[in-house]
């Protein structure tokens, strides 16, 4: 159908974003992907109801944010009974420069982790996705101010958080 | 400068500063190590942030056209139904006529009930008669036995057995080497060895015991009494 080559044509250039962005909001890789093609059909759905985007990234990322809010609080409910989220596991130290970029990366996920939620997905929106202050404003609904000092205390603690846990690993 | 480390740090990395508030908030960072420090470590968490960004495998690219083309075939179902709907209602009128029409015309019966029927409205099979013969029954009731003869029903081969009463009422009962086939539309009162239907205003009675047999008549009280006193089952 011509409808879906189009919608797929304007969507899938914005699929690492969606995808950096759906990240954010689970430890499971799969979880990631799920809340990827959820988001994509939810898109989809609109789509066909005749919604044509005129920023075709802010409209996923923003459908993507409200999938993935929606997802923590389920997750969080459930957490309460069951107990901690679980953790990346921790990556065997290894000599090669791979292992040690694995290393460093899953040290910065955690710490991500451990940022509030709000920081988090403004870290993501901003650092990682690549959305200008402005733009992320308009998607979550916050002031600017707000959302450049989100950024920066969440980059401060990132810093932080990184660097202690780099420490602690030092032999 | 108001000092708030923080506020002020954040407002220069925003990036939205006049050059001369720039300058200035530059020239103050060499010489406070609180702003300084502010500004060092969200640089360091930008660029630890920064490295976490990846490129989407390319399973989930091909997920989500799958995704999207599944969901696109359901939208069109969804979209179609109504045209179904009129569809499964045009083709049930048409099963109905069909099944009317069946019922004054047996043009759908298997040909050896279709022949079974033509040769009782007929009076005979129009085969050679079969004067040695010994009648199953010689008498079914007020009906009598009046002879017997030899035939094809559309490639099956039969002996005719026929029985009259004096009011000129008849029943025929065919008995063949091998099981007649089911008209369309029997029912099984008595198990699935034996069937009875309507066709064309003639009543059947079929079983398989002592040998494939077929009863036929216009009552349809003779009939089942014929079969009872033949022991058909």
């Amino acid at each position: 159908m011509a409808s879906d080559d189009e919608f797929l044509q304007a969507t899938l250039p914005a699929l690492d974003l969606v995808h950096n962005l759906a990240r954010r909001f689970g430890h499971e890789r799969a979880d990631a992907e799920d809340l990827v093609q959820d988001t994509y059909l939810r898109a989809w759905q609109a789509w066909t109801n005749g919604n044509r985007p005129q920023q075709v990234e802010a409209w996923l990322a923003t459908i993507c944010l409200n999938l993935g809010r929606d997802r923590l609080r389920r997750a969080s409910k459930r957490l309460e009974v069951v107990g901690d989220p679980p953790r990346e596991p921790a990556a065997e130290v290894d000599v090669a420069a791979a292992a040690i970029g694995r290393v460093e990366r899953a040290r910065v996920e955690r710490a991500l982790w451990t940022l509030s939620e709000e920081q988090r997905i403004a870290i993501a929106l901003v650092d990682i996705v690549g959305f200008t202050a402005a733009e992320v404003a308009t998607i979550t609904g916050s002031p600017r101010g707000t959302v450049l000092a989100r950024v920066h205390r969440g980059r401060k603690a990132l810093a932080r958080l990184v660097g202690e846990e780099a420490r602690r690993h030092e032999p | 400068m108001s000092h708030e480390p923080e506020v002020a740090a954040t407002v220069y990395l925003a990036g939205t500063l006049e050059a001369a508030e720039r300058e200035q908030f530059e020239e103050h960072l060499l010489a406070c190590e609180e702003c300084w420090r502010e500004v060092q470590l969200a640089h360091r968490g930008r660029a630890l942030a920064e490295s976490l960004r990846e490129v989407a495998p390319q399973r989930l690219r091909e997920r989500v056209r799958v995704a999207v083309a599944a969901a696109s075939r359901s939208e069109r179902r969804r979209r179609r139904r109504p045209m179904v709907a009129a569809a499964v209602a045009a083709t049930v009128v048409a099963v109905v006529a069909a099944a009317v029409l069946a019922n004054q015309r047996p043009t759908d019966q298997p040909r050896v009930i279709e022949a079974a029927v033509a040769s009782y409205r007929a009076g005979g099979l129009q085969g050679a008669p079969l004067p040695a013969v010994r009648p199953p029954a010689a008498r079914l009731g007020d009906l009598h036995w009046q002879g017997a003869e030899r035939g094809r029903l559309a490639g099956l081969e039969v002996v005719a057995h026929d029985y009259r009463d004096s009011a000129g009422r008849r029943v025929i009962l065919l008995v063949a080497d091998r099981s007649f086939p089911e008209a369309i539309g029997a029912r099984h009162p008595a198990g699935v060895q034996t069937w009875t239907a309507e066709v064309d205003e003639v009543v059947l009675l079929c079983a398989e015991r002592p040998s494939p047999s077929l009863l036929l008549g216009t009552d349809q009280e003779v009939v089942l009494a014929a079969a009872a006193r033949l022991g058909l089952h």
